[in-house]
């Protein structure tokens, strides 16, 4: 192995970064994972556990993990926050009625000192149905523009993991953000 | 005891199985396996509980057993060395323990020789869960010469795969591997009729192109837009909000 296929090799393990996906039960954090990696997305059940994918963007090897979101699951999510570079963090736009729950348990876990360095990417999902909020409605509901969030790197965005309408735009950004503060020295 | 450490340095398949099978004390249960082209998403191999494997057999000894329960023989398409990216999907499931610090090492040799090694840290399960591991192997590129007699030398490429929870051994199987050449004539890959049903339908929806990261961002879009946005969606929310 030549001196180049070694820089090269650090270089390479230097593109990967971690990426936690949460949010509440059934706010599609499966399925924009699978979509977003082209996978058929009809018979997705309820996640009890965690689905690991490691996925190809832009040059970077991203590994996401996506912890199931049920309440029970819920506190073991702490388990999978060390070397986080990113949170995705999922919100169902049109369940209306767990807006409160989604936005304390967001604040929670933006409380955590192991994510104090993690970029936040909100996908308002679900956009294709009727009766949705909008990302800027949510962004308001969550209150992202607040105390909580002014020492955080984040951004919102709006999509429909089954049209896979704004999937690429959030990725994009998290991607750019996280290769932004880690992969300056290369 | 076996580490880690100790499997990492192996440069030869292990002749015996290096923990028993109660080692497992977590329960840890394999569901299904999936071999398939990343590209194009099409199965190349797949077994499962609830699908009757084709291409796999189980090497019995009937003097042992235990034994013959870990050690499988597999059949694959040449692809599977060829394809420049190879994902696998594997669901496990565990018992009512929590595992800290699962973590999978699978040593693959041609002979006697190390031809790859898989290193991954699944950290914690949590107990009772089913988990999904999907992953991507860019190959590296193993030279023809090597791969041609991979092909003609059934079984004798092997792998043996140890699980660790923390330092401790709980899982080892055996595996060998038989590669079947592909027509280059032919159209239709070994796989395409033996996962015709999975496949043609993948084919029919056009996913085929993929999302993989040799599509640029135009066509990725255009192609999860081709979805099934008309279907019923797999969220059990929708029929609320029509």
């Amino acid at each position: 192995m030549g001196l180049l296929s070694i820089i090269r090799k650090v270089k390479s393990k230097e593109r990967e970064c971690r990426l936690l996906i949460l949010g509440l039960d059934n706010a599609g954090k499966t399925t924009i994972l699978k979509s977003f990696n082209g996978e058929d997305i009809n018979t997705i059940s309820p996640t009890l556990g965690f689905n690991i994918k490691t996925l190809e963007h832009r040059g970077y090897t991203l590994n996401c993990w996506d912890v199931g979101g049920q309440q029970t699951i819920r506190s073991y999510w702490r388990n999978y926050f060390e070397s986080t570079d990113g949170v995705i963090w999922v919100v169902d736009s049109a369940d209306t009625v767990r807006l409160g729950d989604c936005r304390r348990e967001l604040l929670e876990l933006m409380g955590q000192e192991k994510l104090a360095g993690a970029s936040l990417m909100i996908f308002a999902n679900k956009q294709d149905l009727r009766g949705a909020m909008s990302k800027d409605k949510i962004r308001e509901v969550l209150g992202l523009d607040g105390v909580e969030f002014e020492n955080r790197h984040w951004g919102i965005f709006g999509c429909s993991a089954v049209t896979g309408e704004g999937l690429l735009d959030g990725m994009d950004w998290m991607t750019e953000d996280i290769s932004g503060r880690i992969f300056m020295l290369s | 005891m076996i580490t880690p450490g100790d499997v990492l340095e192996f440069r030869k398949p292990a002749e015996n199985f290096l923990c028993p099978l109660s080692a497992n004390c977590y329960g840890i249960d394999f569901l299904q396996f999936q071999i398939n082209d990343y590209e194009t998403k099409k199965i190349i191999f797949e077994v499962g509980k609830d699908i009757p494997p084709v291409n796999m057999e189980m090497d019995i000894d009937f003097g042992n057993m235990e034994d013959s329960f870990r050690k499988i023989k597999y059949t694959f398409s040449e692809d599977v060395l060829r394809l420049p990216l190879i994902g696998t999907s594997l669901v496990f499931k565990v018992g009512d323990k929590p595992l800290e610090d699962f973590r999978m090492i699978e040593r693959h040799y041609f002979r006697n020789k190390l031809v790859k090694s898989y290193d991954f840290t699944f950290g914690f399960c949590i107990p009772g869960s089913t988990n999904t591991w999907d992953t991507v192997y860019s190959l590296p590129p193993l030279e023809d010469d090597l791969i041609s007699e991979m092909v003609s030398s059934p079984y004798e490429t092997t792998s043996d795969s140890f699980y660790f929870v923390g330092d401790t051994l709980v899982m080892h199987n055996k595996a060998s591997y038989r590669y079947k050449l592909e027509d280059g004539a032919q159209d239709k890959r070994s796989y395409d009729t033996d996962y015709e049903a999975k496949n043609s339908r993948l084919t029919a929806k056009g996913t085929a192109q993929g999302d993989s990261k040799m599509v640029d961002s135009e066509n990725k879009q255009a192609d999860s837009k081709m979805g099934d946005s008309d279907d019923e969606g797999p969220w059990s929310k929708n029929a609320d909000y029509d």
